[in-house]
């Protein structure tokens, strides 16, 4: 019988390896993996992108998003990386200033102040880590660059029933919990707890189905007594009930949820447009509307007469004034004629008897509109402009309606009165302003 | 002896120091001098501030001892700030802010396109040798604008001011300041809210 060669066995082996090498770089070249060809450049664009949403990304809202994702050129990206901080008025977009009297950006200073806390991970001594937890993209740094440092903080090591938690609280200044983040160890990283109880009862905490304590156990599933456990435990290490509370409630305020605390906050300048500030008494002329304006930039020049007729007795009112010191609205004629044309001044006339004996204050409120033809105006502009009010009709509320002259006539009574007169234009709000001290007999 | 021309130099000295408008000397250029300004306002509540109008201090540069004050009054503008409800500090802040930029928007546009002179005050100032301190060297001269548009002047008299207020009553009464009164003699020029806006803030609720 023929003996087969002998090989020893390093030569088996060596065949084997060859064998399994070909295959192997056969296979990878085949898929490609082994690049044979000279490495892309990185897209610029897309670096552009991710260097901003990594620093920046919890802040944009879903609009931003898209209109990021769609920036086809590194030029486009900084237009809106400018846009967002800055607004636009012209785009509709907001300011992200929440002071608009500094050059500085203090929102922007402040996140980017915390993204070096964050990489230089403040909390390493308190035993959290943010790199180990996602980085700037995890829940812990989501809510360390809306909130910044917490007001208390606290952590627990893994128990026998419960993953390992920390508790972030945010208070306002009544001290009350505005809010209160639970962070839960899952897969490896600290996330953010959000499933609240809905329902306040021991059975519905002990509920396999809706106990929010699933969330924190080491078991993929529980038992009613498994849960009861884990809330003994939990009971046990938790002495300041800090994780207790905040597993029940994430705030105080019962209007105040998670969902909303962790959305991209509202631009500054939107906020403070909700909140802006009214203002009254100031001009408001509508556009396209013709104005003639007296001789001041803030008030009408003028005075007014209170004198009695020594014939018949009556008291006559007089306003005095000049007529380039009103102004005037100017009323150009339908019909295109312009010796027709006409200057009016609408306006509201206050006027306030106070009597001196007795304090009594007794009050005269009527709209005026007072007019001249164009022609006549351009003549007298120096002219005086006296104007006798004695027919025209109180309404203030509360009164009769009497006339100005019936008021003074008839209403008032004998003895000595301060008079204050406000005489306001209803488009420029420029007043007339006159007081004086007249006696009825 | 001497009464009668004693009698005639105070006579001429009182009708001179208290001229009027067809003898008087211009209100004081102050062109180039350099200027401190600050908002005359009238608080109603932390809610609500009315601007009536500026108090102007000028200082001549080439005589640093002479001074001007100049009152301007302006359209009175009311500015009724929101109050941010339930505690959210950092809402508070941008509202506040924005707020604070709003009026100095406002105030620039009443300086500059809705505010007249109507006072000018001048003054030289000098150091007193006895106690080192800085005091008023002679005379004040003023020159007032009434609202009737007369003119007023006087070398040592005092510009007075009262501070007014008005009765609003919304189930109780409240006395609210409104503005303010200069006088000269028997001349002033007021300043002043329209009570109509008052009414709409305090009596209507009108704050929104």
């Amino acid at each position: 019988m023929k003996r087969k060669a002998f090989r020893p066995d390093w030569y088996y082996l060596s065949v084997l390896l060859i064998i399994f090498l070909s295959v192997w770089t056969f296979g990878c070249a085949a898929k490609g993996k082994v690049n044979t060809e000279p490495a892309k450049p990185a897209d610029p664009v897309k670096e552009r992108k991710n260097e901003f949403t990594e620093r920046y990304g919890f802040f944009l809202n879903d609009k931003e998003k898209k209109e990021l994702q769609v920036c086809p050129t590194v030029e486009c990206v900084d237009t809106f990386i400018e846009e967002f901080w800055s607004g636009n008025k012209e785009k509709g977009k907001p300011s992200r200033d929440p002071d608009p009297n500094t050059p500085e950006n203090e929102l922007k200073a402040e996140i980017d102040s915390r993204i070096e806390d964050i990489r230089n991970e403040i909390f390493a001594l308190d035993g959290i880590q943010f790199k180990a937890n996602g980085g700037l993209r995890g829940d812990l740094a989501h809510v360390y660059l809306f909130y910044g440092r917490p007001s208390y903080m606290d952590r627990l090591p893994e128990g026998q029933t419960y993953v390992e938690m920390a508790v972030w609280y945010y208070f306002d200044s009544s001290e009350q919990h505005l809010f209160r983040f639970l962070f839960y160890e899952k897969m490896g990283k600290l996330q953010v707890f959000k499933k609240y109880m809905t329902i306040m009862s021991f059975e519905y905490l002990l509920d396999p189905l809706t106990s929010p304590l699933r969330e924190i156990s080491k078991r993929m599933a529980v038992t009613p007594q498994e849960l009861y456990e884990l809330w003994s435990e939990l009971l046990f290490n938790d002495q300041s009930g800090a994780f207790r509370l905040a597993l029940m409630e994430f705030s105080y305020y019962t209007d105040i949820k998670i969902d909303d605390a962790l959305s991209a906050p509202e631009a500054a300048a939107v906020t403070a447009e909700r909140f802006k500030s009214r203002i009254l008494g100031q001009p408001d002329v509508p556009e396209g509307l013709e104005i003639v304006p007296g001789s001041r930039k803030s008030y009408i020049r003028g005075r007014a007469e209170i004198v009695k007729d020594q014939k018949s007795g009556n008291y006559t009112f007089t306003v005095m004034t000049r007529v380039s010191d009103v102004d005037w609205e100017v009323k150009k004629d339908s019909e295109g004629n312009s010796a027709k044309d006409r200057v009016e001044a609408a306006m509201t006339l206050r006027i306030s008897f106070q009597d001196l004996e007795t304090k009594r204050k007794t009050e005269f409120l009527s709209g005026v509109n007072i007019g001249l033809p164009r022609v006549v105006f351009d003549r007298n502009m120096n002219e005086s402009l006296p104007l006798s009010f004695g027919n025209i009709r109180n309404q203030k509320s509360g009164q009769a309606g009497e006339t100005l002259g019936e008021f003074l006539n008839d209403l008032l009574e004998p003895g000595t009165y301060v008079v204050d007169l406000y005489l306001r234009h209803n488009l420029t709000k420029k007043p007339l302003i006159w007081t004086g001290e007249i006696t009825i007999e | 002896m001497f009464l009668k021309p004693i009698l005639v130099l105070l006579f001429v000295l009182l009708f001179s120091s208290f001229a009027r408008a067809q003898d008087l000397p211009p209100p004081p250029d102050v062109a180039g001098w350099i200027m401190e300004k600050n908002a005359i306002d009238v608080k109603i509540s932390d809610e609500i501030t009315v601007y009536i109008g500026f108090e102007l201090k000028y200082q001549n540069p080439t005589d640093p001892q002479e001074f001007v004050m100049v009152i301007m009054r302006s359209i009175p503008a009311i500015v009724v700030r929101s109050q941010v409800t339930n505690d959210r500090s950092f809402i508070q802040t941008f509202v506040e802010n924005y707020a604070n930029k709003d009026e100095k928007d406002l105030l620039k546009i009443l300086y500059e396109e809705r505010s007249d002179p109507v006072i000018y005050i001048k003054w030289r100032v000098k150091d007193d040798p006895r106690t080192g301190k800085v005091v008023q060297d002679g005379d004040a001269t003023v020159w007032l604008e009434t609202n009737a548009g007369e003119r007023l002047t006087s070398t040592g008299e005092k510009v007075s001011v009262e501070f007014m207020t008005e009765l609003i009553v919304n189930g109780e009464e409240k006395n609210i300041s409104v503005g303010r009164k200069y006088s000269l003699k028997n001349g002033s020029q007021i300043l002043k809210i329209d009570r109509g806006d008052l009414e709409a803030i305090f009596v209507k609720g009108d704050k929104k």
